[in-house]
């Protein structure tokens, strides 16, 4: 991690060991399908075989002959409404009338084992009147195209028009056009979905999951059981790996299972296996992005021209929101004055799309990031100068025509990661295969080609943290804090930590506010029981939203040991410092747990609730105003070596520096960096998600490729701090953005080294060996 | 559900009369037979678990000749000196299956009986004129690795057939030999193509056996027979190291690679697609034999 990451005083800032790390690393930690619990049954999903059509009949009679059977769930058993979908209302619990993708549950079936209800499920017979279906986002938008819902595929579409987009291209003296394309990538977690759903007393329901959004759950819950929210709650376990992959899909896991044992009376266990969780989790977006960019000899951009068609899959689920960020930082981190960007949301009858880290930007910056390199090429601008040129800084505007006042280490990070990854000399490294008349020739390929060809890349990302203006009424965030009376502090929280270190970060934000030490804090999971609905955990939040809420909190129960402290040791109330576990006022000192017994004594309440609302965004109808309260930017700069005999492409090394406002855990945040980084490896080289019609060719990590640790470059990490003045200690989201620039900074070193661009990802060994084969014939 | 009968015997004649039992089939690392059984939601009646039959596990070396048991494992095989310094093809092969875990518990008998043109051992064993012994209650007999195969999965063996053990002839001082594959990632990855080479200066030799690239691994036996027929006129006495020699060298590898290539017949899977396979075969011969071919004389034994 670079220097500037290191704060040596108090909790944040400091390299504290996850707070659950021993948990995990001993296997204490129990997860969902750790939990086992008298009298409970096990369900599984009856799967159609088939991709589209309307749904006959359900027949059960085999099933019922398997040994342990208990019941079979149809959409007829549903008592509430049969209905899961989480943006738009489109998208049925059991697909009791019309299958829309081979994803689709057309019922549940309950036995003794999960084997059991397995082989029940296989052995349910569907009637099924098989449909044409269409398996491609653009052909979706034929007239002709097989409609998936009722009205057109193209249900959902945004704008940012600002600007004079013609005129902006009439000053360019270089337009460079060309279409982009990315497919499906898998969240790949380590554990699967699951959900274990408790009938319990005076008609309440308690469902256990692995989750990122528990109060969507309830919602869902409630909806299908047709209950009121009070008699749900919603216990998210220890949860294996998220990636937005757990925002909505628990919805529908969580669902199924209270349904099975609402219906059953029996705790219902629902886990998925992998193949299954492949089938029925939304995944990252295919995308098809059209990108036009104008700019000047002097390398100013003039006019972006954008079109992206991205495929929702069957049911909308998240995409609205997805896309509403898409086309929101479509441009890229640069100042544009002319932009015309347009994003379609399209059904077809595949695998559901919705959060994948990064949300949508990925795919876009893909586009930008490769034509900006373009452009760069033609002018003989270097990539990170024409970069530096066109930035976002303090006082530019966004595409949106937002004015950044604060927090905008963009231009930092691009200058870190130039001279941490020594760029200017390995891009300069090229100059030596220079044409004749000096400009920089990428790849050189016109001379004789060596075995091994090396290059560097970049990309540069912007991120607007949290829900921004399509998601204001979710954008609030809980906590309840109880201080005991030893001095012990338990912390509940509607945000959820899902792997990224949640529970140690606001551990040290509390510790930090209450002058205690973060072993004398314990961070619970969410219960939605016990905090009011914080929204989801998503976007780059978390840690801004609960950290404020938290620190809200903390402060509320500070004011009050202040008041105290001060009556015992002399000294105004707002003098009073809170550290090393005493608090410190008129040169003398108290301990904390002696304050916390003096209120227990004295009857004064020590437990306090904490609540943070997001500040006020904007998006109107040309998508023009103040999108997200504040962007989280980054550089990631790789190195990579092709093997021109097999097109293999090592990456080398990578080099990422990220403006994270403030660093609350220096190691916590080199894991998120480099979690991220090999998920932009893996989307740039590796994942590819194949389908044919409605049959997953790849449903297992055996034909899904991973990157494994071998494939897994030396990775570089740098904190850029430009701080947020309504973050907590300064800090802005960091879940995001660490997976976003790698792909594209991938892409333009292997253009570097070999002279090839690439518009379709993932960039396969074969992909570049039968490109270099068809230059050898040309 | 699968519920199997599991029989453990200890001997080979033990494990012979239980497979003797139609319904019965052998299982040792179960690295390929799990997975399958896991897909199809049940497997064979009658599992005989060979792990506990030392016999079978065994790897020595008995003058010129190295045996290998069908239960010895990858990780076995990869880690015995005499693999490691007389056939490097083997223990690379052996070494690039999986993953640690994978390597610990599959075999060399399960490699080959599992008939997969992708074998990683399979194509080092044929490349190595390794011999297959199989014994039944009715008897015992040799079937030489690369006519073992009838197509993918498809084993020249009856039923109640067992494969004990593989045996080959170490080769002679001065030989070398190389293991190189592409997969889709650096570790547990499967051979989108590969290819096994031995090399044998002194009886101007190369045999090359194809990984993933035909119906089962098979032999480029046109390319095998142009080199021996054109080595040692290349080289002459002074051996590869004049420049003039080493062009030479070279455009024969070409030539010999481009031949290998011929000799695959690859399909389109979901892991590549027959074009680039072929490539792949030219690419990775010319790579084996470069480093072979061209290599200072290693120093064996």
């Amino acid at each position: 991690m670079g220097q500037n990451a290191l704060h040596p005083s108090g909790a944040v800032g400091a390299p504290v060991r996850r707070v659950d790390a021993d948990d995990k690393v001993t296997g204490r930690a129990r997860y969902l399908d750790d939990i086992v619990l008298p009298g409970m049954a096990h369900a599984a999903l009856v799967f159609p075989g088939v991709p589209h059509a309307n749904v006959r009949g359900v027949d059960d009679t085999r099933a019922r002959s398997v040994e342990g059977f208990v019941a079979t769930v149809t959409a007829a058993d549903i008592p509430g409404e049969n209905q899961v979908g989480c943006v738009d209302r489109d998208q049925p619990l059991l697909a009791g009338e019309r299958v829309r993708y081979s994803g689709d549950a057309v019922a549940i079936t309950v036995a003794e084992s999960p084997t059991a209800a397995r082989e029940a499920a296989r052995a349910v017979a569907l009637d099924l009147e098989e449909l044409e279906g269409v398996f491609d986002a653009e052909k979706a938008l034929m007239p002709d195209a097989p409609r998936v819902h009722e009205g057109d595929n193209a249900y959902l579409q945004y704008r940012v028009h600002r600007g004079d987009v013609d005129r902006g291209f009439d000053e360019a003296d270089v337009i460079v056009e060309r279409t982009f394309r990315t497919n499906y990538q898998e969240h790949s977690y380590l554990e699967p979905l699951g959900a274990l759903a408790v009938p319990e007393d005076g008609g309440t329901i308690t469902v256990y999951g692995t989750m990122q959004c528990p109060y969507y759950v309830q919602k869902a819950v409630a909806g299908v059981l047709g209950i009121p929210l009070a008699r749900v709650r919603i216990v998210q376990t220890v949860t294996g790996g998220g990636f937005g992959g757990k925002e909505d899909v628990p919805n529908e896991i969580c669902a199924c299972a209270a349904v099975a044992a609402w219906r059953t009376g029996r705790p219902v266990k629902l886990v998925h296996t992998r193949e299954e969780d492949f089938y029925r989790s939304s995944k990252r977006h295919p995308m098809v992005v059209r990108y036009k960019l104008g700019a000047t000899r002097d390398g100013r951009f003039t006019a972006a021209d954008i079109t992206i068609i991205a495929d929702a899959g069957a049911y909308s689920t998240l995409t609205p929101v997805v896309l509403f960020r898409s086309v929101a930082h479509a441009t890229g981190p640069y100042e544009i004055p002319n932009v015309r960007t347009d994003g379609y949301g399209v059904y077809t009858n595949r695998q559901t799309t919705g959060a994948f880290r990064g949300f949508g930007q990925p795919q876009t910056i893909f586009a930008d990031e490769s034509v900006i390199d373009e452009i760069a090429d033609t002018l003989g601008i270097d990539p990170i100068e024409i970069r530096l040129a066109n930035c976002l800084a303090v006082g530019k505007r966004t595409a949106t025509g937002q004015l950044l006042e604060e927090s905008v280490g963009l231009p930092e990070t691009l200058e870190v990661a130039r001279d941490e990854s020594g760029w200017l000399a390995k891009r300069a490294g090229e100059s030596a295969r220079a044409g004749s008349d000096g400009r920089a020739e990428p790849g050189g390929a016109s001379r004789p080609r060596e075995r091994f060809l090396r290059g560097i890349g970049v990309g540069a990302i912007y991120y607007g943290v949290s829900l921004g203006a399509k998601g204001l009424a979710l954008d609030a965030s809980g906590a309840h804090l109880n201080l005991y009376r030893d001095g012990s502090l338990r912390i509940a929280v509607g945000g959820t930590e899902m792997g990224q270190g949640l529970l140690t970060v606001l551990s040290q934000m509390a510790s930090d506010v209450l002058g205690i030490p973060v072993a004398s804090v314990h961070v619970d999971h969410v219960d939605t029981s016990v905090v009011p609905d914080s929204g989801p955990s998503v976007a780059s939040r978390t840690t801004l939203m609960t950290g404020n809420a938290v620190i809200g909190a903390a402060t509320k129960i500070r004011r009050t040991l202040a008041g105290v402290a001060s009556g015992e040791l002399g000294g105004a109330p707002d003098e009073v410092r809170f550290e090393k576990g005493r608090a410190l006022s008129n040169g003398k000192s108290i301990g904390i747990e002696e304050l916390a017994e003096l209120c227990w004594v004295r009857n004064i309440n020590t437990a306090e609730e904490g609540w943070y609302a997001a500040p006020e965004s904007t998006f109107d109808d040309n998508g023009q105003g103040d999108a997200y309260a504040v962007y989280s930017f980054a550089t990631q700069i790789a190195e990579v070596e092709v093997d021109s005999r097999t097109g293999e492409v090592h990456v080398l090394r990578m080099t990422a520096a990220h403006d994270v406002g403030r660093v609350l855990n220096p190691v916590t945040l080199e894991g998120q960096l480099q979690g991220g980084v090999l998920q932009g490896v893996g989307m740039a080289l590796y994942e590819s998600m194949k389908t044919d019609g409605g049959v997953i060719l790849t449903p297992d990590f055996s034909t899904y490729i991973l990157p494994t640790s071998l494939d897994t470059p030396e990775i570089s990490c740098h904190a850029i701090e430009a701080p947020y003045s309504k973050g907590p200690f300064g800090a802005k989201g960091i879940g995001e953005t660490p997976a976003m620039p790698g792909a594209v900074a991938i892409a333009n070193a292997v253009a570097h080294a070999t002279g090839m661009r690439f518009t379709e990802l993932p960039i396969t060994a074969e992909a570049v060996r039968l490109r270099l084969a068809q230059e050898e014939t040309a | 559900m699968y519920e199997p009968k599991w029989v453990f015997p200890r001997t080979i004649d033990d494990s012979l009369e239980a497979l003797a039992d139609e319904s019965a089939h052998a299982i040792a690392g179960a690295t390929d037979l799990a997975v399958r059984i896991r897909a199809d939601h049940g497997g064979p009646a009658t599992l005989v678990d060979l792990t506990g039959v030392p016999e079978l596990a065994r790897v020595a070396v008995d003058g010129d000749t190295l045996t290998i048991g069908a239960a010895a494992t990858h990780a076995a095989v990869t880690r015995h000196d005499a693999v490691r310094q007389r056939v490097a093809v083997l223990a690379e092969a052996c070494g690039t299956v999986g993953a640690p875990q994978v390597r610990a518990r599959g075999t060399i008998g399960g490699n080959l009986a599992n008939a997969s043109p992708a074998a990683d051992a399979t194509g080092a064993l044929a490349a190595l004129d390794a011999v297959a012994h199989a014994r039944s209650t009715r008897g015992e007999r040799e079937i030489p690795v690369t006519g073992l195969f009838a197509g993918p999965g498809q084993l020249r063996l009856e039923p109640d057939e067992l494969l004990t053990h593989v045996t080959l002839e170490l080769p002679p001082p001065g030989a070398s030999s190389v293991y190189k594959k592409l997969g889709q990632r650096k570790a547990l990855a499967i051979a989108i193509a590969s290819v096994a080479v031995t090399f044998d200066p002194t009886a101007c030799a190369v045999r090359i056996a194809l990984g993933s690239v035909a119906p089962t691994v098979v032999r480029a036996e046109q390319a095998e027979s142009t080199f021996a027929g054109r080595w040692s006129g290349v080289v002459g006495e002074g051996g590869v190291a004049g420049q003039g020699c080493r062009d030479e060298v070279m455009g024969l590898i070409e030539e010999v690679a481009a031949q290998a290539a011929g000799a695959s017949s690859p399909i389109d899977d979901v892991r590549a697609s027959a074009e680039y396979r072929t490539i792949l075969v030219r690419e990775l011969t010319r790579t084996a034999l470069e480093e072979l071919c061209l290599a200072e004389p290693r120093v064996s034994g």
